[in-house]
């Protein structure tokens, strides 16, 4: 078997994390943080069909002899893409044949890693109508990473979530808790010449607050507690891994996706 | 490797076995049974066995910090009251090795390289006790007759035998049936032992059409018309219902092992689903079910009937199901997680018993063979494959855990 890339990801503990009781609470966690939920890295398909059918049971009614497992296999999570018109912290056509979520925080710096050297790549896809990328913040190192996606989603209200979601990935690196203040915030959407009270208003709205959390739970439930987490194409996967492995897998789900 | 029919609680008869009971009937259907051994009497060990590097195994996650032990095992052990009973194949003999979940080898036991049964169940006071198969001379020109012995769990003190088996094991727990002319089809009544003397406990043809369906920790498991009931080594009746609907009460068959830590079974008959009963009391917790298992954990019942998996709270409210494209071959399920095969795909699927989410519990930057628990001590001990061999994540924590490289 090939070797898997290594992924890239920065691990959260939370309550209720996967945990052996009796063992160190610092072990549980640092062991549950590599448990991403349902995200991970796919191994290699398995191409051989293992003989013998699903659940058979021999005539005295015990299960079949079970072959080996050779990898784990992935959920189809297709029915978390939102493809919804009114998206603001979206890109890419409603219909694109291939939908990528994006689960982010913004005190994340692999995700700020991704989104550097990463998301320009996806973007190409994205100008071709072949793909639809779908930011989700979920927020896991708490109020300041919230307060920044809010902050992205009242740029996306004014057209600007993608300059804005740049700098504050500026570079590949994230920003302080103190750069993302509020008045910090405001004054990046003022670089980019969005309107600062506005901006301001918006970021402190209600509707805004809702989405984000709306958002942010979505990834919690789906355990995508690891960040980057992503899921393309119905499968997801975990880390900020090296270009090629998401340019393959969108170019695989662009071939099943055709038929 | 060479796949013996050694297996815990199967009927051996029916795969192709009968030649390792007495009064063979004809032509032997498998192979000429191996010479008994010169020392089938346990030997006590008390030691821990091997420990496994921690980069020799890829484990699910949460199993990681703790310490592995290599008991040699080459097929999936057996389990009850803590304690994992499994064996090795060797050169001339089968050596069965009973491993304590701290991962001490309390004792090992040889047989003939043939094939015999094992079982794990209950005998006086309620001690754990195992039951070895073994061979005998024939006292005239014959095959060799199969015996039964058995001793306790965690001692290896003798306890009764070596019986007269009354044929090969025929359904789960102490229950067996001679062979008929047809070697490969039914056999003839089934005979239950009870665990705590060796001796006959019931007899089929004493049932009047009753159909003697398993022996599990010392209750005895029958349908007596419509009715499904156990009982217990005196004879008396511990619980009576009414088979499940869709159960034939003359097909009507236990499927797969009894999980020893909850007593649930799935009763079912060749053409319909099962039925989840907790032997216990003989309450219905689930239908449609092909399989069922527990994870102590969250205290959630996980059932598999073909491509549906459920979750199922104490009360028997449904938690959480899981839809999959292919049916399931559920292995067990412990420290909040199910495990299951995808036959046709290869494939482990893992699903949290919490949500019923797929998850992938293993480190995804190491390669190599999976370890796929399958089977789990009531404290989360677990036994796990590795392609032939058997490991046991045993209940002690690896000190050097935070200093691994």
């Amino acid at each position: 078997m090939a070797r898997a890339p290594r992924s890239d990801t920065t691990p959260a503990s939370r309550d209720g994390v996967l945990r052996r009781w009796g063992i160190p609470v610092g072990i549980g966690v640092a062991t549950a943080a590599l448990i991403a939920g349902v995200f991970w890295v796919q191994q290699e398909p398995a191409t051989t069909p293992v003989q013998g059918g699903g659940g058979s049971a021999t005539s005295s009614g015990q299960p079949a002899a079970i072959e080996h497992p050779r990898s784990v296999a992935a959920p189809d999570l297709s029915s978390q893409e939102g493809r919804d018109p009114d998206d603001l912290l979206a890109e890419g056509p409603v219909d694109a044949p291939v939908v990528l979520i994006v689960f982010s925080d913004y005190q994340c710096p692999f995700c700020a890693k991704w989104s550097h050297e990463t998301l320009p790549a996806m973007r190409e896809y994205v100008e071709r109508g072949e793909l639809r990328i779908e930011y989700r913040d979920v927020n896991i190192y708490g109020e300041d990473s919230e307060r920044a996606a809010r902050a992205s989603l009242a740029a996306a209200m004014q057209g600007h979530h993608a300059q804005y979601h740049a700098l504050l990935f500026e570079d590949g690196e994230i920003r302080s808790g103190q750069e993302l203040s509020e008045e910090s915030l405001v004054e990046l959407a003022g670089q980019l010449g969005l309107d600062t009270e506005q901006f301001a208003a918006d970021m402190n709205s209600e509707q805004v607050a809702q989405t984000i959390a709306e958002n942010a739970q979505q990834g919690i439930d789906l355990g995508a507690m690891s960040t980057p987490a992503f899921i393309i194409g119905g499968t997801p996967t975990a880390g900020a891994q090296p270009t090629e492995v998401f340019t393959e897998r969108v170019d695989q789900a662009l071939a099943e996706s055709e038929g | 490797m060479r796949r013996r029919c050694v297996l815990a609680a199967l009927p051996l008869g029916l795969l192709g076995l009968s030649a390792c009971g007495p009064e063979g009937g004809g032509e032997p259907a498998g192979p000429a049974p191996a010479p008994p051994v010169d020392h089938p009497e346990p030997v006590q060990l008390g030691e821990l066995a091997e420990v496994v590097e921690h980069t020799e195994v890829r484990l699910p996650l949460e199993m990681t910090p703790m310490v592995v032990v290599d008991p040699g095992w080459s097929a999936a052990p057996v389990q009850l009251d803590d304690i994992f009973l499994g064996y090795r194949e060797e050169e001339t003999h089968l050596r069965f090795l009973a491993v304590d979940q701290d991962g001490t080898v309390l004792w090992r036991a040889d047989r003939p390289l043939t094939c015999t049964g094992y079982v794990l169940t209950r005998g006086a006071q309620k001690a754990p006790i195992a039951v070895l198969a073994d061979l005998a001379a024939p006292e005239q020109d014959g095959p060799w007759a199969m015996t039964l012995t058995a001793y306790h769990l965690r001692t290896a003190e003798l306890l009764w035998g070596p019986v007269a088996a009354p044929g090969p094991q025929a359904a789960v727990g102490l229950v067996y049936a001679p062979p008929t002319a047809q070697a490969m089809g039914e056999r003839g009544p089934r005979t239950a032992l009870s665990g705590v003397t060796g001796e006959v406990l019931l007899d089929e043809e004493q049932l009047a059409g009753g159909r003697i369906l398993g022996e599990h920790l010392g209750a005895l498991v029958r349908t007596e018309g419509s009715e499904l009931l156990a009982s217990g080594a005196d004879g008396e009746v511990l619980w009576r219902s009414p088979l499940p609907a869709g159960i034939e009460a003359g097909r009507a068959r236990l499927l797969g092992t009894v999980d020893p830590t909850t007593s649930f079974a799935v009763i079912g008959d060749q053409d319909s689903p099962g039925a989840v009963i907790d032997l216990a009391d003989g309450r219905v917790l689930a239908e449609e079910a092909n399989a069922v298992a527990r994870d102590h954990v969250l205290e959630i019942t996980v059932v598999v009937s073909g491509t549906t998996v459920r979750g199922l709270e104490d009360d028997g409210t449904e938690k959480w199901t899981h839809e999959d494209p292919e049916p399931l071959q559920l292995l067990c399920a412990g420290e909040r997680l199910a495990y299951a095969v995808r036959p046709e795909e290869g494939t482990l699927v893992v699903l949290d018993t919490n949500h019923g989410l797929m998850v992938q519990p293993y480190d995804v930057d190491r390669t190599g063979p999976l370890a796929v628990p399958q089977v789990f001590s009531a404290d989360t001990a677990a036994a796990v494959r590795i392609e032939e061999q058997y490991f046991l994540v045993t209940t002690e924590f690896d000190e050097n855990f935070g200093r691994r490289e």
